[in-house]
C-alpha cells in the first residue's frame, strides 16, 4: 500500500514537471516588409487583455526576435509594433516557437499630428513612395495614385515614365509576370493593395549583369501588402445607364503566392473606352521589332481623335480580356503564359473640310463621313525565363493576330463607298541564353519573326470602282553571340552575328484613272537582306562616373527585284556607327547624363515598290526602288535632382538631332488623288529640343505640383508638286498639375497644358496655332461615406492668321457612397451640358484640316464596386 | 522697443538661414527623421534648499537608425560661430541692439554655448557619440550604444494625451523611472534613454534631480545631420574622464565667470555647483 502510495506521489510529480516543462519555452521569429527584414521592431509578449506587458525585445538587423523563457501562464499574445506599420498581434500556441509577421506601411493616427510614414524613402537607387500618402478617397486602382507620384507621369494608355524616362522592366512583388503589359496590371490592382510602389533607377534586369555592366533603366515595383498575397483579390465593377443605353463591366482579379501567380482581366463598355490601345509600351520594343511590320498598309484601323479623352468622343463596343499567370517551376525557372483577347467596334459621324496650300492653287476636299471599324486581337505568348547571378535564359514565343475592317460612306466633293480590310498573322520567337564564368561572360541571342498580312480595299464611287488587294509577308532573323570580358573596372563587350531578312508583297490596284497611272497596277517585289555586325563595347564604372563607347560595323548586302518590271537592284555597303554614353552622379541630389552618336539608319523595306498603292481614298502611295542612305547624328544632356527631404524632383534635357537622307518626301495632287511617297533628293532635316519638368509635395495643401515644359525647333524638308520646301516649326508647351487635400473633405486635382505652335515656311508669313486644355475635379465629402464629384473639362484653341478661335467646356458629376468598406456605389453623369459636337482645326503650312464630330451625349450611369 | 525685437529676431533668423547654408564643417546626414521631439530638461542645482533649478529645452531627432538629442539654439550659435563673416555680422547687430535700448540691457537671451551637449545614439552603428564642450574646448567620445535594463511595472499615466507605462531602471549611479507609451512604437528617449516598447515621454531619476518631459512631438522629415562644427579642435577623450574633468572643472569655472561679471545661466547653474548639492546625471566617475 506505501509502494502504491509512493508510486501515485511519484507519478504525480512527474505530471507537475512535465507540465511545468510545457509552461515556459523559447520563442523566436521574424519581423519583414515583404521581403525585407526590419530593424528594432518593438515586439511584446501581453496578457490576454493586452494591458499588461510580459516581456518586450527588439528585433535586430536581419529582423530577428528571441524569447528565451516565456511563461505560457500568463503570456498569452505576442504583438509587433512598428512607427509607420499597422501593427500585428496574435495569440501564442504552446507548440509553436517560430513566429513570422510581415508588417504592412501605414498612416498612423496620433494625438492631435497625423504622423505617416515617410511619404518617400530613399536608399541608394531605389525610391519607395508609400502608396497611402498619395491616395485619394475616389482612387480605386494603382493607376489612379501613380498619377500624383512626384516624378512619375502615366500616359492615358497606362505607359509609366519617372524623371521624364520610360520605365523598361516592371514588377509586381518583385515578379516580372506582366512583361511589356503593364499597363494592364495598373489599371486593373487596386491601390489598397500596394503598400508602397519602388522606382529603382540604374537597374540592371539581368542578375548575372549586375556588378559588371552599368545599365541606366529605370524600373518600377509594386509592393504589395500581406494581406494581399496567399490569395484572390481584385476588382468588380458593373454599370448600367441610358440614354443612349450604356454599360461597363470590369473585373480583375489577382493572386500572388510562392509558386503560383496571376492577373487576369475582363472589361466590356459601350462608354468611351478603347480597350484596343493596350499597347507595348515603346521602350520595351526590341529594336528588331521594327522589321517585324509588312510591306505597307491600308489604314484600315480606327484613329482616335486625341484632342479629347476616348469616353468624350468615342462610340463603341469593346470587350476585353487578359490572362496572365506565373509559374515558379523549380527553384530558378519560371513560365509566363499570357493571352489577350479584346473586339472592338466603333462607329463616327463626322464632318470634314481639308485644304492644301499650293502656289498657285487650293485643293480642298469637303466630305461627310460615316464610317464603322472593327478589331479583333489577339495576342498569346509565352515566356520561360531563369535569371540567375551564374546563368540567365529567357525565351519568349508572341503571336499576333490582328484582324482590322473598315466600312464608310462620305458624302462630300468625292462621294463614295469604300469598305478594308488590314489583317496581321505573325509569331515572333527571342531568345537570351548566357552564362557567367568568373568575371566573364558568354551567350546566345536569337530573334526570329514571320508574318503575313493580307488586306484589301473596295471603293465605289459614282465615276469608277477601284479594288485593290495587297498580299505581304515577311521573315526576319537574327542570331548573335555575346560575350562580356571584366577586368577591375573596365568591361569590354563583343556582340557578333548574322541578320537575314526577306520581305514580298504582291499588290494588284483596278480602277484606277489618272493620267499617270493606268486602270490596272501590280507590284511583285521582293527584298533580301544579310548583314553581318560586330558591335564592340568598353564600359568604365568608377561608381559615381559611368562612361561607355561602342562602334557597330556591319556589312550590308541588299537585294531587291520588281517582277513585273523586271529589275532587280543589288547593293553592298559598310556601315559605322558610334556611339558615347556617360553618366555623373554628382552626389545624392545630382546627376548628369549624357550621350552622342553618330548611327546609319538600317533600310527598312516598307517603301521598295514601284507602282501606286491606294492606302485610302484619296491618298495614293507611290514607293521608290530606291534604297536610301540615312544617317542620324544625335546627342542628348540630361540634368536630373532629387531630393525626397522636401519631395522635389526636376530634371532638364537638351536634345539635338541633324538627319541625312537621300529619299525626301513628297505631296501631289493628280485629278482628284493626292500622291505621296519620296523621290531621290538628298537633303538634311534637324531638331533642337529643351525640356524639363519639376515636382514639388507640398505640405502645406497636403499635395504637390508638377511643372512641365518644352521647347523644340525643328527644320524639314519636303516637295509639294515639285516646289521644294523648307518649313521651321517651333513648339512650346507647358503644363502643370496640381493636386491637393485641404481638408478632409475636400480634395482637389488640377491639370492645364498650353501648347503654342509656330510655323514657318519659306516665301509664306508666320502662322501660329495655340492650344489651351483644362481639367479640374473637386471632390467633397458632405457625409463620410459620401462624396460628390465635379469634373470640368475646358478645351481652346486659335489659330493667330484667321483669329479663328474655339473652345468648348464639358461637365461631368458623379455621386460615390461608400455602402462598406467592400461595396460602392457610383452615380456618373458624363456631358451634363450635352454638348453635341466640336470642332477642331489642325493645322500645317502646307494644309488645314476642320473636322467636326460628335460628342457623347448625356449620359447616367449607375455602377456598383465591389473590392474583394 | 516690439519693433526692434521683431528686427532683430528677423535678421537673426536671416542669418541663421545664411548660416546653414554655408559650410559649417564636416557635416554628413546620417538619417532623416520620423518624429521631431521637444523635452524640457529639469536640473535641480540645488540639492540642500531644492529651491534652484536649471531648465532647458531640448531636442530629439528620431530617426530611422538613429537619433539626435542637442539644444537647438545652441547648434544655431556653433553654426553662426562656423563662419568668422557671419559671427562678425552677428556681434555687429548684438552690438548695435544694446546701443540702441535704453538701458544698455538686451530683452532677450542671445544666443550662446548655453547647452553644448550632442548625442548621436545609434551612431556610429552599435555605438554613441557623445560631443561636449568644457569653457571651450571641443570633446568627443564614443561608447557602446548599451541599452538601459528596464522593469515595466503596472502603473500608467496619460502625458500629451498618450498612455504611458511605467519601468524603471538603474542607470549610471541613478535610479530612473520613466513614463514610455505603446502608442508610439519607437525604441527612443531623451539623453541615452531608450530600450523600452515605445517613445519615453517623461523620465526622472529617484531623487528628482533631474528629469526630462516631452513638450512636443511632431511629425517632420529633415535629414539628421552629424555635425563637427569648423573651426573647433576636437579632443577624443574617454567617458569617465570627461566627467571627472567635468566636476572639476565646474568650480574653476565658477571663479572665472565671477571674475568676469557676467550673470548668464550657466554661471547661475554654477553658483551653487559643488560637490555637496549636486551631482552629474552619470555618477559612475569615481
Amino acid at each position: 500500500m506505501k509502494l502504491k502510495y509512493i508510486f501515485t506521489l511519484l507519478l504525480l510529480s512527474l505530471f507537475n514537471l512535465s507540465a511545468f516543462a510545457q509552461k515556459t519555452a523559447k520563442i523566436y521569429g521574424k519581423v519583414m516588409e515583404l521581403k525585407t527584414p526590419i530593424e528594432s521592431a518593438i515586439v511584446l509578449i501581453t496578457s490576454e487583455n493586452e494591458k499588461d506587458i510580459i516581456s518586450y525585445t527588439m528585433t535586430n538587423k536581419s529582423g530577428d526576435f528571441v524569447f528565451d523563457n516565456v511563461d505560457y501562464t500568463y503570456a498569452k499574445k505576442i504583438c509587433v509594433k512598428m512607427i509607420g506599420y499597422v501593427s500585428q498581434i496574435t495569440h501564442l500556441k504552446q507548440g509553436q516557437e517560430n513566429y513570422i509577421f510581415y508588417l504592412d506601411t501605414q498612416s498612423i493616427e496620433l494625438k492631435d499630428v497625423t504622423i505617416k510614414a515617410t511619404s518617400i524613402k530613399a536608399s541608394k537607387d531605389t525610391l519607395n513612395y508609400l502608396t497611402s500618402v498619395f491616395a485619394q478617397k475616389n482612387d480605386i486602382t494603382i493607376s489612379d495614385v501613380l498619377k500624383r507620384m512626384p516624378g512619375i507621369e502615366v500616359s492615358e494608355n497606362g505607359h509609366i515614365k519617372y524623371q521624364g524616362q520610360e520605365i523598361k522592366d516592371f514588377y509586381v512583388d518583385g515578379s516580372n509576370i506582366m512583361g511589356s503589359r503593364y499597363n494592364m496590371a495598373i489599371n486593373s490592382i487596386k491601390h489598397t493593395d500596394v503598400g508602397s510602389v519602388d522606382v529603382i533607377e540604374n537597374h540592371q534586369s539581368i542578375k548575372m549583369f549586375e556588378d559588371l555592366l552599368h545599365s541606366n533603366s529605370v524600373a518600377l515595383n509594386l509592393k504589395l501588402k500581406e494581406k494581399a498575397k496567399n490569395k484572390w483579390v481584385g476588382i468588380l465593377e458593373a454599370g448600367i445607364g441610358g440614354a443612349p443605353f450604356s454599360w461597363e463591366l470590369n473585373a480583375n482579379t489577382m493572386r500572388f503566392a510562392e509558386k503560383f501567380q496571376s492577373l487576369n482581366t475582363f472589361k466590356s463598355n459601350n462608354i468611351g473606352h478603347n480597350l484596343s490601345n493596350s499597347s507595348v509600351a515603346p521602350s520595351l520594343l526590341f529594336q528588331e521589332d521594327e522589321w517585324s511590320k509588312p510591306f505597307v498598309g491600308i489604314p484600315a484601323k480606327y484613329t482616335t481623335l486625341d484632342f479629347m479623352e476616348g469616353n468624350k468622343t468615342l462610340f463603341n463596343t469593346s470587350h476585353l480580356l487578359s490572362l496572365n499567370s506565373l509559374f515558379k517551376l523549380w527553384k530558378n525557372i519560371t513560365i509566363t503564359p499570357q493571352i489577350e483577347l479584346s473586339y472592338n467596334r466603333f462607329k463616327r459621324e463626322s464632318y470634314q473640310q481639308q485644304a492644301f496650300f499650293y502656289e498657285d492653287k487650293t485643293w480642298e476636299v469637303v466630305k461627310s463621313e460615316y464610317g464603322k471599324w472593327g478589331k479583333w486581337l489577339i495576342t498569346p505568348s509565352i515566356r520561360i525565363e531563369a535569371n540567375t547571378k551564374k546563368y540567365y535564359l529567357n525565351n519568349t514565343v508572341t503571336a499576333i493576330i490582328d484582324r482590322n475592317s473598315q466600312h464608310i460612306g462620305d458624302i462630300g466633293t468625292h462621294p463614295n463607298q469604300q469598305s478594308a480590310s488590314n489583317h496581321l498573322a505573325s509569331v515572333k520567337n527571342v531568345m537570351d541564353l548566357m552564362m557567367r564564368i568568373g568575371k566573364r561572360t558568354f551567350g546566345i541571342h536569337s530573334y526570329t519573326s514571320f508574318g503575313n498580312s493580307p488586306q484589301t480595299l473596295c471603293l465605289g464611287s459614282k465615276m469608277s470602282s477601284i479594288n485593290e488587294q495587297i498580299k505581304s509577308s515577311y521573315i526576319y532573323s537574327k542570331n548573335a553571340i555575346r560575350q562580356t570580358f571584366t577586368l577591375g573596372r573596365l568591361t569590354l563587350g563583343i556582340e557578333e552575328g548574322l541578320t537575314i531578312a526577306h520581305h514580298k508583297l504582291r499588290s494588284t490596284l483596278t480602277g484606277l484613272a489618272t493620267p499617270h497611272f493606268n486602270s490596272n497596277q501590280e507590284n511583285q517585289n521582293t527584298y533580301n537582306m544579310r548583314t553581318f555586325f560586330v558591335d564592340p563595347t568598353l564600359s568604365l564604372d568608377l561608381s559615381t562616373f559611368k562612361f561607355s563607347i561602342s562602334t557597330p560595323i556591319s556589312y550590308n548586302y541588299y537585294d531587291t527585284t520588281d517582277k513585273i518590271d523586271a529589275i532587280v537592284i543589288k547593293k553592298m555597303k559598310w556601315r559605322l556607327g558610334a556611339s558615347l554614353s556617360a553618366q555623373w552622379i554628382m552626389n545624392k541630389q545630382w546627376s548628369i547624363s549624357g550621350n552622342i552618336f553618330h548611327r546609319p539608319i538600317s533600310n527598312t523595306p516598307y517603301m521598295l515598290f514601284n507602282k501606286p498603292i491606294l492606302s485610302t481614298y484619296p491618298f495614293l502611295q507611290v514607293g521608290a526602288l530606291q534604297y536610301n542612305k540615312e544617317s542620324t547624328n544625335s546627342l542628348r544632356a540630361t540634368l536630373k535632382f532629387k531630393d525626397i527631404y522636401y519631395g522635389l524632383l526636376g530634371n532638364m534635357s537638351y536634345m539635338y538631332q541633324r538627319t541625312k537622307s537621300d529619299l525626301l518626301p513628297i505631296h501631289n495632287i493628280e485629278n482628284e488623288y493626292m500622291i505621296y511617297g519620296s523621290i531621290f533628293y538628298p537633303h538634311e532635316s534637324c531638331s533642337k529640343t529643351l525640356m524639363g519638368n519639376v515636382s514639388y509635395m507640398i505640405s502645406s495643401i497636403k499635395g504637390s505640383i508638377t511643372l512641365k515644359g518644352l521647347y523644340t525647333i525643328s527644320r524639314y524638308q519636303f516637295m509639294q508638286n515639285k516646289a521644294l520646301n523648307a518649313t521651321r516649326v517651333k513648339n512650346t508647351q507647358f503644363s502643370l498639375h496640381l493636386f491637393s487635400t485641404p481638408i478632409h473633405l475636400l480634395q482637389l486635382n488640377y491639370f492645364c497644358s498650353l501648347s503654342l505652335l509656330h510655323y514657318k515656311q519659306e516665301n509664306t508669313n508666320k502662322d501660329a496655332h495655340q492650344k489651351f486644355n483644362q481639367k479640374f475635379s473637386m471632390s467633397i465629402s458632405p457625409f463620410k461615406n459620401l462624396s460628390i464629384e465635379f469634373i470640368a473639362d475646358h478645351h481652346y484653341h486659335k489659330l493667330s492668321g484667321s483669329g479663328n478661335s474655339k473652345s468648348i467646356c464639358l461637365l461631368d458629376l458623379n455621386f460615390l457612397w461608400d455602402i462598406s468598406t467592400q461595396w460602392k456605389f457610383k452615380l456618373a453623369t458624363t456631358n451634363i451640358l450635352n454638348n453635341k459636337e466640336f470642332i477642331n482645326t489642325f493645322y500645317s503650312p502646307t494644309s488645314i484640316l476642320n473636322q467636326r464630330y460628335e460628342l457623347r451625349p448625356t449620359t447616367i450611369l449607375f455602377s456598383l464596386t465591389t473590392l474583394f | 522697443m516690439k519693433r526692434m525685437k521683431a528686427q532683430l529676431l528677423f535678421i537673426c533668423s536671416f542669418i541663421v538661414q545664411l548660416a546653414s547654408a554655408q559650410a559649417i564643417g564636416s557635416n554628413n546626414e546620417i538619417d532623416s527623421t520620423i518624429l521631431i521631439c521637444e523635452y524640457i530638461f529639469k536640473q535641480n542645482v540645488d540639492t540642500i534648499s531644492n529651491e534652484q533649478y536649471h531648465t532647458a529645452n531640448f531636442t530629439l531627432e528620431i530617426g530611422h537608425k538613429c537619433s539626435k538629442y542637442y539644444h537647438k539654439n545652441t547648434d544655431k550659435y556653433q553654426r553662426i560661430k562656423s563662419d568668422p563673416k557671419l559671427f562678425a555680422l552677428y556681434s555687429a547687430e548684438l552690438q548695435q541692439s544694446l546701443t540702441k535700448s535704453s538701458n544698455n540691457i538686451l530683452n532677450f537671451k542671445p544666443l550662446s554655448l548655453e547647452e553644448p551637449l550632442v548625442i548621436y545614439n545609434n551612431f556610429p552603428e552599435g555605438y554613441r557619440t557623445i560631443q561636449d564642450v568644457l569653457f571651450t574646448d571641443h570633446y568627443i567620445y564614443t561608447e557602446e550604444n548599451t541599452l538601459q535594463e528596464w522593469s515595466i511595472t503596472n502603473d500608467t499615466i496619460s502625458i500629451l494625451g498618450y498612455l504611458c507605462h511605467k519601468a524603471k531602471c538603474n542607470y549610471r549611479g541613478r535610479d530612473y523611472e520613466a513614463w514610455f507609451t505603446l502608442e508610439i512604437p519607437v525604441s527612443k528617449g531623451p539623453w541615452k534613454f531608450a530600450g523600452l516598447p515605445g517613445l519615453i515621454l517623461k523620465v526622472q531619476d529617484a531623487e528628482n534631480h533631474y528629469s526630462f518631459t516631452v513638450s512636443s512631438i511632431i511629425k517632420s522629415v529633415i535629414p539628421i545631420e552629424y555635425i563637427e562644427y569648423s573651426g573647433r579642435k576636437y579632443t577624443k577623450i574617454d567617458r569617465k574622464k570627461i566627467l571627472k574633468m567635468e566636476i572639476k572643472m565646474r568650480s574653476i569655472g565658477l571663479e572665472q565667470y565671477t571674475q568676469m561679471g557676467t550673470l548668464s545661466e550657466s554661471s547661475q547653474l554654477s553658483s551653487g555647483a559643488n560637490n555637496q548639492n549636486y551631482d552629474l546625471l552619470e555618477k559612475d566617475y569615481r
